[in-house]
């Protein structure tokens, strides 16, 4: 992906945290652990409200790791019912949910790799646009996705991870931390390494 | 300035978050904002890549599966009833009578060969459990599920063999039954030889555990955890070690575990300095060796990230002679038959006890692998080794890689017979045609390449990785990452290369290797010596 294309895009949406928000983070905070413990009671609304926050995130973060609109889907799928199978032994303890789900997904990554380079597969499901898109933003969406899926096949694992889960998903150092199981002094030094490779990386695209 | 830099990096990366501009941001650092402004610029511009959203009618189908399982989990748990503990046995002894009287005890005998994976494993529990009904002596019984669960870690070790993932089942069989066995040990006044044996079975129970965390299937990182902590308190208990004070976390264990070599530099009540890094102590350590004077000893850590920084649940002396009594052997696997294997002209016999490090290999004749062996006690005649079998230690599967034919050897010299040169007790023949060797002193670690001629080693290169006299000479070995062009790291330990290492492979973020060094003043490790075990990376692509 082009740096510049990049940059028009980055002026339609800036992420800020207002201090209102802020404020309310503390209660946003009590009632996650609320829905927590009814979801862990079988709670309909609050596994609803589990499985509408985590699926289109870990779409999202398949689809940028696997290009394959099925895989991504399945890999979303098979997380929440692990997710779901393994709630009950969810304590809070420092661990934010969504480093908790994340690591569990990313495990599962780390397998779903595993069982494709002994049995290669063909997708046929490859950039099927979202139904409710127009073709004119599922154009720019499928450019822009595309072309940073192509850079981060250009890093490391643990860089690409980085990347994905703190600038893409938006979690801070300690759940990136607990997701790789590495120090936050570790995910400092990966973000560093990660951002210059990958500016490398889309700098040498936009001269070519 | 590499550390320095990351810090300010990060912060005007939370700067950016707040909304902040990037002019005013870079104005507070104006002597690193040429090089940070490419840098938040790019992940400015990450934040603007379109979020890929999944098609609506496959999330609703989720949903409807999703729900499903929800609720059949919960009617599960409804129907469980409260007597839960004697619920297996009572499902276990009437699978058992049942499955005796239809098939006169054939299947009973098949579900006994079962592996984990089987459909028959359930059933080979059931029968184990059986046995016990009728053994009413407690230490028998705690001998019995120790015999067990003993047998969960051959389990473990066919399962990585053969490539396939090991799953909950066999580590929550393994935890139940160390569970049983050290309740029983610890209730009243158990016979020594019982002691000894659940702490020397818990103790290569961790290690093997420690081996085999990137074959744990994903979903079961859970179940691996909470068994890692029962074999690790087991071992803490036994040694009559206080009781942790601070509870280990499965969490915590099931995150990643490292292990790391390096000097000790300090010792302080709640933290040790080794090779410049801190790794801190308490209760939940287990400090194995002579613990006397350990300043400027070799210690293996065993580390899992804390809240605090690295914390070591292990840490091992090793005495010079327990280097001194391994030999490593590297090259292809020509047989792989029960529970031995041939490789390099010699057989190696494997047991409960053998780490088996596959990465991502089967064990099957062709593959490369390296073992770590030693001489069997009884073998051992005056010194040298008159045995025809080797005992396998550690096995580490790697990528074909090279001839076939070739063979690595490394280990300590100790001397000449007849010949033949003594490596870690072990008599090493060269073929006739091989170049004259200058015999190294005694106590040098050498390493000599070749390729195979029926029991001898056409030698091709023989070196020495360290002088019996250099002191401090420092042994790094797992997975690479790299740092920059020259600096890398294994676990927490950073080391560099120079011009002057010597590095067999092609270093690669994400392989594995062994490296041997000098520490550095602020903590790093300057490479003398690296071995690449692996072609590519073994972590996802």
């Amino acid at each position: 992906m082009s740096v510049q294309a990049l940059s028009l895009l980055a002026c339609e949406r800036s992420i800020r945290t207002t201090a209102r928000e802020r404020t309310g983070q503390s209660a946003q905070v009590r009632r996650e652990e609320e829905l927590i413990r009814r979801a862990q009671e079988f709670d309909q609304e609050a596994l609803g409200w589990l499985y509408e926050l985590f699926y289109p995130k870990l779409y999202n973060y398949a689809y940028l790791q696997l290009g394959d609109v099925q895989q991504a889907e399945d890999l979303a799928s098979e997380v929440l019912l692990r997710v779901l199978e393994s709630l009950k032994g969810y304590r809070f303890r420092g661990v934010p949910l969504t480093a908790w789900v994340f690591r569990i997904a990313r495990n599962y990554l780390i397998d779903l790799h595993r069982r494709r380079q002994r049995r290669p597969q063909v997708s046929l499901y490859e950039g099927i646009p979202s139904a409710e898109d127009s073709p004119q933003v599922a154009a720019e969406r499928a450019t822009a996705q595309s072309e940073l899926r192509l850079a981060l096949t250009r890093l490391t694992e643990e860089q690409r991870q980085v990347i994905i889960l703190k600038f893409v998903e938006g979690m801070d150092n300690t759940s990136v931390a607990r997701v790789l199981g590495r120090s936050q002094g570790a995910v400092k030094s990966l973000q560093h390494r990660a951002l210059v490779s990958l500016r490398k990386i889309l700098s040498s695209e936009e001269v070519e | 300035m590499g550390r320095n830099f990351q810090t300010i990096l990060d912060e005007c990366l939370k700067e950016l978050e707040t909304g902040q501009s990037l002019d005013a941001i870079l104005a507070r650092y104006p002597e690193e904002a040429d090089q940070l402004r490419p840098l938040l610029l790019t992940a400015q511009n990450l934040k603007a890549v379109p979020i890929s959203r999944p098609r609506s009618h496959v999330q609703q189908a989720g949903w409807q599966r999703f729900l499903g399982e929800a609720i059949a989990l919960r009617r599960a748990r409804e129907r469980r009833p409260s007597f839960g503990l004697l619920r297996p046995v009572a499902v276990a002894a009437s699978l058992v009578l049942m499955l005796f009287s239809l098939s006169g005890g054939a299947t009973v005998y098949a579900a006994s060969l079962s592996l984990p994976d089987s459909p028959l494993y359930p059933l080979k529990l059931a029968t184990e459990e059986a046995r016990l009904w009728f053994v009413f002596d407690e230490d028998d019984q705690a001998g019995i599920l120790l015999d067990q669960s003993e047998t969960r870690m051959t389990e473990i070790r066919k399962l990585v063999q053969k490539g396939k993932p090991v799953e909950g089942n066999v580590l929550s069989a393994m935890r139940g039954r160390m569970t049983r066995a050290t309740d029983i040990i610890n209730k009243r006044d158990a016979p020594p030889e019982l002691v000894t044996r659940a702490n020397e079975l818990s103790a290569s129970q961790e290690e093997i555990l420690i081996a085999i965390g990137e074959n744990v299937a994903a979903g079961d990182r859970d179940e691996y955890g909470k068994v890692l902590v029962v074999v690790h308190e087991v071992r803490i208990e036994l040694q009559g070690l206080s009781e942790p004070a601070r509870r280990l976390d499965p969490e915590a264990l099931a995150e990643g575990i490292s292990s790391f070599t390096g000097l000790v530099e300090q010792r302080q009540d709640d933290a040790w300095i080794i090779s410049g890094t801190k790794i801190l102590v308490d209760q939940a350590t287990i400090v194995e060796g002579d613990t006397g004077e350990v300043i400027g000893r070799v210690a293996q850590v065993t580390i899992i990230s804390g809240p605090g920084g690295p914390q070591a649940i292990g840490i091992s002396l090793p005495g010079s002679e327990d280097l001194a009594k391994t030999l490593t052997i590297s090259g292809i696997i020509d047989r792989v038959a029960g529970s031995k294997i041939q490789l390099g002209g010699r057989t190696f016999k494997l047991d409960a006890s053998t780490v088996i490090d596959a990465g991502s290999f089967v064990m099957e004749p062709g593959v490369h692998a390296r073992v770590e062996s030693e001489c069997a006690e009884e073998a051992l005649v005056d010194g040298v080794c008159r045995g025809s079998e080797l005992m396998a230690k550690r096995i580490v599967l790697l990528a074909p890689e090279g001839p076939p034919e070739t063979v690595t050897v490394e280990g300590v010299f100790q001397g000449q017979d007849d010949g033949s040169w003594i490596i870690a007790g072990i008599p090493i023949d060269f073929a006739p045609e091989s170049p004259a060797l200058v015999t190294p002193p005694p106590g040098t670690l050498v390493k000599v390449t070749g390729s195979q001629q029926d029991q001898a080693i056409l030698v091709a290169t023989a070196e020495s990785i360290r002088p019996p006299e250099e002191l401090g000479l420092v042994k790094l070995e797992g997975v690479v990452d790299q740092l920059d062009d020259k600096q890398w790291q294994i676990g927490p330990a950073p080391f560099h290369t120079t011009v002057a290492t010597r590095i067999g492979g092609e270093l690669i973020p994400g392989a594995r290797a062994v490296v041997w060094g000098l520490p550095n003043e602020d903590g790093s490790l300057d490479a003398i010596h690296v071995d690449v075990l692996d072609t590519r990376s073994l972590l996802a692509p």
